[in-house]
């Protein structure tokens, strides 16, 4: 089964996990959202782990191509 | 929690008066909050019994001993009589639950909770016991379940004060309005699941457990009880044991082995008990009491290891009862 | 990308540090190293305008001494005001209606009788939000309610003028549910047929056009993964191996179980949003609530005075944060929303499963040459199973093969949970290092000595190696005769260090001598307060009693979110800079009044001098009154560390004495030595307050809790805090701590935090050796109940390990 790559994105501006709660100017890659694999995402549209359209939120999932994607400002 | 209006009576009387129409008994209050808080009981009507002074207390007669209905389990935990010649009882009432239930939790209220099966617990789950034909734990979750006796219902005995009271005899004593007092040996006091689902015990809803009667024990008794958990702080016994000896110099002249996690109702285990009885004990009457316990042993998918649990709980129950071994570290409280 | 597993630093980063070399800076020499082993002197370049560099801890007055909480009479005394003390005029009581089944389409929700019942005045019903503009598949918009995947899943929330009648209007609320097929069992998830949790990825790719994802990670069914992370050819390194450990390991759900549940005050004004809040982040709560309502940053307000425990599931506003905050809207006053236990457990976070098959292959000399971890575990209907931290950090490996996947299930999603992935992951690779050690006929310390790079650990081991408690332990596994065995064991961790920029503070001083110290950070219990405190009294020669704390209100500096372990290493320098800069206006204040200039003022141990001898020391008591402003004031936040190019990991090494009971199979955790880095101690009574708290959490993990939901109804069977077991004071064992106070050079107070890696990690390898110590059994699977302890027992042991 292969899977279209889509070009990267900007995650989806609801997309949260504990991670983003701070900013590392230094050092920690791990502490950046995404590269770690016990973090844990929720949808700020739902404070859950679904988004709006029912499908799981994630790092890798939360990308334009779906219908509740919302392009962050900056 | 449902809404609920509370008859507040400070006497017998006045509080028999009150037991119509769905009216439920409070005590202690322990174990009956808990179901109302889960949803699983929903009594338009509490009677509050805890004020009535003349059910509270520790009466030494010339049979024996009356419990008033609510005495706490610290008070008898901590009567000196009870510790010296009941030690089975002070053990049990010592070892329920923690600290502070105990210092509110009555003997009657013990005697009288309801089962811990989480499926009995909760409110989603309609079961055999609600009025339905259904048991959840079967195919379930049942490692805390029993492995004997349980017929359609393996919850377990919940009254760690009932496997006490069993090995003593005791008799229980029940009070109405309409008939007065009637008293049921204890043994008689709890209905298997086969013999009628929907009731726990023999009591009706218009009588009011009064008293607590313990015969007097037989010259050379001795008595302990043991509670196994998974820990040892706060938990729900997986496997208990109570050992009541009657000893002549070192031969035991008559042994009562009594279990409450291993079926829905307490029990005694003639087959341990017909182990040491005539023989002195040691290590290995004790150890072969504890394995023909198991006979009969029927377990779950989930608690087989009770089937091993069971026979060192009882063997070293019996050395403690008899003065061969400390209390056990691995047992609560 | 695995967990935690780049050492390196991006490069505009360190180009960035570099361009701050200039004349706005200053050298100065730091203690590095620990005191009675390593202690050395390091040159650190610093901004110029950074306080003077501290001495260790034994030189210093009050910061590095044992102080008592800061508000611990306050707590002791039930003064302290949680969230679910606050009491406003008006204020209702909410109460979320849940889900009963595991998954399923709600049809219809019905809130009529509700909305009617007397005291009600508010109620709302969790709809879909699609905040995006064009719908691309309007066939994704089937339903107006969200999809339930989970018991105890939040639908709807009624706020009323009592919680009784909150509660009973909240029954009253029918939902009406079309049930689907669920799954609650980890293995059974995985398996072909297994009913979805969420649609597949060949679904989503069809529905959605597209859902690849952005890092690789494919989804097959119910499993998200693998996440795939590859250093040279692990193959080849397993070829090279002179032994090969290979084991399997499986770990339960554990739920985060905070004495203090979650929840929110919520007070909506048309000006101003108010929250009080049960939270880790106080910044988090506000972002949020700000986000989702599209309020200015400016409008919303959160408090958090005192908090009563979160490890790791209390950020952001969550559910609770934002149904409050509607129904206060709604209703014109404020709503309380606390969640009661049974919530607590089902909907607002856990520890996820994992189940590891673990590979180690090593040279005759303990050389790794391969670590291959191939895990799986279930986070809910959430992400975040992975568990690879340890086994790719912890150890120097030539080769490494780490696959992570999550496995979907219907239960409630898990959340951040105090050192995530590393209990589990240190469960499986500790045990097998010892394996390792063992098979390999070496000391289970000399091999870590060997394999582990980390200089604080190998100080630790040596001190393990020094104590009564590990010169006591037989190395011969099985030695007691009788069924209750003895056995030692040991197991290491790791964290790392993390910094949150968004730390900064307030100090001011006042003319009557008074010292106060404000951020928005909150004390989630580990003592943030005292430490700030000391910090001022450090400063200002006051008792640390006599400082005011104003913290947990996001109307003070921001202040970092507690998590990760960041909130003293983050926050103290920037408190430290800011007491420093207030302390230099505070003497260019009282200058004038003295006869003397500011630059030949000092304040140290509480008194003003003059350089020059111009006159006597005097209190800084006196010296305050003599300011030519009421106040002065400070604010400072943190500034990058020293030496960005260092990346510094934190660990400990814990030791754990047992006494296996073989015939009852009760483990009974009888000691454990706990030796443990967080840079420089700041208030050592606390220090190890937190990891007493760490060893027992990890004692408990290890034993007793486990989440357990029916598999054919997918009910959590155990959710209350009576057959959810959780250690006692029976099973707290005899906790000995030896902190290593550790210097590394990186900001004005070279503090760190302690959080994550307190015990909690290692607590499960640890007990595990020490069950394999005493009993020859190993023992691979958590938690360690009776009936999983006599099964092990029972097992025909296939091979004994050496030693």
């Amino acid at each position: 089964m292969s899977i279209p790559v889509e070009s990267p994105t900007k995650p989806c501006k609801c997309l949260r996990t504990k991670n983003p709660y701070g900013t590392t100017p230094q050092n920690s890659e791990s502490w950046l959202p995404g590269v770690d694999t016990s973090s844990s995402y929720w949808c700020l549209r739902t404070m859950g782990p679904a988004g709006p359209d029912d499908h799981f939120v994630h790092l890798s999932r939360c990308t334009a191509s779906r219908s509740c994607y919302e392009q962050s400002e900056n | 929690m449902n809404s609920f209006s509370l008859a507040d009576c400070s006497t017998v009387e006045a509080a028999l008066s009150q037991l119509k129409n769905g009216a439920v008994v409070k005590a202690g209050g322990v174990d009956l909050l808990d179901r109302m808080k889960n949803g699983t009981d929903t009594p338009d009507r509490l009677v509050n019994i805890r004020n009535i002074r003349e059910l509270r207390g520790v009466q030494a007669t010339p049979d024996g001993l009356t419990l008033g209905a609510l005495t706490t389990l610290a008070e008898i935990a901590d009567h000196p009589t009870i510790r010296a010649q009941y030690t089975i009882l002070s053990d049990a009432c010592g070892r329920a639950a923690t600290p502070h239930i105990r210092n509110v939790a009555t003997i009657g209220g013990n005697v009288l909770q309801e089962l811990q099966c989480w499926y009995f617990r909760s409110a989603e789950f309609q079961c055999i016991r609600k009025g339905k034909d259904q048991c959840f734990a079967f195919s379930g979750l049942n490692q805390f379940h029993a492995i004997m006796d349980y017929g359609g219902c393996p919850s377990v005995a919940p009254s760690s004060g009932a496997v006490a009271l069993l090995a003593l005899n005791a008799t229980i004593e029940l009070t109405s309005a309409a008939k007065g007092k009637r008293t049921v040996a204890i043994k008689d006091f709890y209905v298997q699941p086969d013999a009628n689902p929907h009731r726990f015990n023999v009591k009706a809803d218009d009588e009011l457990l009064t008293a607590i009667h313990i015969p007097k024990t037989a010259p050379g008794t001795r008595s302990a009880y043991q509670k196994y958990g998974e820990k040892e702080s706060h938990d729900w016994a997986i496997a208990d044991a109570g050992i009541l000896l009657e000893m002549d110099g070192e031969v035991c002249r008559r042994a009562v082995v009594t279990m409450g996690a291993a079926s829905p109702v307490v029990r005694r285990s003639t087959e341990a008990e017909a182990v040491l009885t005539g023989k002195p004990i040691t290590r290995d009457t004790a150890r072969a009491a504890g394995q023909a316990s198991m006979t009969g042993a029927m377990p779950l998918s989930m608690n087989g290891y009770k089937v091993q649990l069971f026979p060192t709980a009882i063997y070293r129950t019996i050395l403690l009862a008899a003065g061969q071994m400390e209390r056990d570290p691995s047992a609560a409280g | 990308m695995a967990t935690h597993t780049s050492h390196s630093i991006p490069d505009a980063l360190l180009s960035a540090a570099a361009d701050t070399t200039d004349a706005s800076m200053r050298t100065a020499t730091m203690p590095i190293g620990i005191p009675g082993f390593t202690l050395r002197e390091e040159q650190r370049t610093m901004p110029a305008s950074e306080p003077p560099v501290w001495p260790i801890n034994k030189d210093l007055s009050y910061v590095g001494k044992p102080q008592e909480r800061w508000d611990g009479a306050a707590k002791a005394a039930g003064r302290a005001r949680y969230t679910a003390d606050v009491q406003l005029p008006g204020m209702l009581y909410a109460r979320f209606v849940n889900s009963t089944v595991p998954h399923a389409k709600v049809l219809s929700i019905d809130t009529s009788a509700a909305e009617s019942f007397p005291g009600v005045k508010s109620v709302h019903v969790i709809e879909k939000l699609l905040g995006g503009a064009v719908l691309r598949d309007p066939a994704l918009e089937q339903n107006r309610y969200p999809l339930v995947r989970y018991v105890g899943q939040p639908i709807a929330a009624v706020a009323a003028t009592s919680p009784q009648a909150a509660e009973d209007a909240a029954a009253k609320i029918k939902v009406t549910y079309e049930t689907l097929p669920f799954v609650v069992d980890m293995n059974l998830a995985r398996e072909q047929n297994a009913p979805l949790v969420f649609p597949g990825a060949a679904d989503q790719a069809g529905t959605a056009g597209g859902g690849g994802s952005a890092s690789g990670i494919p989804q097959t069914g119910n499993v998200h993964g693998p996440a795939v992370r590859k250093q040279g050819d692990a193959e080849q390194g397993f070829k090279e191996a002179d032994v090969i450990v290979d084991a399997h390991y499986t770990t339960q759900v554990q739920t985060h179980s905070a004495l203090e549940t979650h929840g929110v005050v919520a007070d909506w004004k048309p000006d101003l949003l108010t929250v009080y809040a049960s939270t880790q982040g106080t910044a988090s709560v506000r972002e949020e609530l700000a986000a989702y309502f599209q309020l200015p940053m400016s409008k919303v307000r959160v408090i958090t005075e005192f908090m009563g425990g979160g490890f790791g599931a209390k950020f952001g506003a969550g559910n609770p944060g934002v149904v409050a905050a509607t129904l206060s809207r709604k209703a014109g006053a404020p709503v309380r929303l606390m969640l009661d236990r049974q919530e607590e457990h089902l909907s607002v976070g856990n520890r996820p499963s994992s189940d590891q098959r673990l590979r180690i292959g090593a040279k005759k000399d303990g050389t790794i040459t391969a670590i291959q971890l191939i895990s799986f575990g279930t986070a809910g209907c959430g992400t975040g199973a992975g568990c690879a931290g340890p086994a790719s950090n912890l150890y120097k490996w030539a080769t490494l093969h780490v696959e992570e996947n999550d496995v979907f299930i219907n239960a409630g999603p898990a959340a951040a949970f105090r050192a995530p992935g590393h209990p589990q992951g240190a469960f499986a690779l500790e045990q097998s290092i010892d394996e390792l050690a063992a098979r390999l006929n070496m000391d289970s310390l000399d091999l870590r000595d060997r394999i582990d790079e980390n200089p604080v650990r190998r100080v630790q081991r040596q001190i393990i190696r020094d104590s009564a408690i590990w010169k006591s332990r037989n190395p011969r596994a099985n030695a007691d005769a009788g069924p209750i065995k003895r056995g030692i064991g040991l197991s290491q961790s790791i964290w790392y260090r993390h910094l949150t920029m968004d730390s900064a503070a307030e100090v001011r001083v006042h003319k009557d001598g008074s010292v106060e110290v404000l951020s928005a950070v909150q004390d989630i219990g580990s003592g943030i307060k005292t430490v700030l405190a000391q910090i001022l009294a450090e400063q200002f020669g006051v008792p640390p009693a006599q400082v005011e704390v104003k913290i947990g209100d996001t109307n003070y500096p921001v202040g970092p979110n507690s998590g990760g372990s960041v909130t003293t290493a983050s926050l103290t320098p920037a408190v430290r800079d800011a007491a420093w800069q207030a302390a230099q206006k505070f003497l260019t204040s009282v200058a004038p009044a003295l006869g003397a200039k500011a630059s030949d003022l000092t304040l140290t141990d509480g008194m003003v001098r003059s350089t020059s001898g111009k006159f006597q020391p005097i209190s800084f008591r006196s010296a305050a009154a003599k300011m030519d402003t009421n106040q002065v004031s400070a604010q400072s936040k943190r500034i990058p560390d020293y030496d960005p190019k260092k990346y510094d990991t934190y660990g400990g090494v814990d030791v754990a004495e047992v006494a296996v009971d073989t015939e009852t199979g009760r483990i009974h955790v009888k000691h454990v030595l706990a030796v443990h880095d967080c840079g420089r101690p700041m208030n050592p009574a606390g220090v190890i307050s937190q990891i007493n708290g760490g060893v027992i959490q990890g004692i408990s993990y290890t034993l007793f809790e486990h989440r357990l939901i029916d598999p054919n109804y997918g009910i959590m069977v155990n959710s209350n805090l009576d057959k959810y077991k959780i250690a006692g004071s029976y099973e707290v064992p005899t906790i000995e701590v030896q902190l290593t106070e550790s210097y590394i050079g990186q900001s004005s107070t070279d503090a760190s935090g302690i959080g994550e890696a307190a015990g909690i990690i290692s607590a499960g390898a640890a007990i595990a050796n020490a069950f394999y110590n005493a009993t020859g059994v190993r023992i691979r699977q958590l938690p360690m109940t009776p009936a999983v302890v006599l099964a092990a027992l029972n097992q025909p042991q296939p091979q004994m390990e050496a030693l």
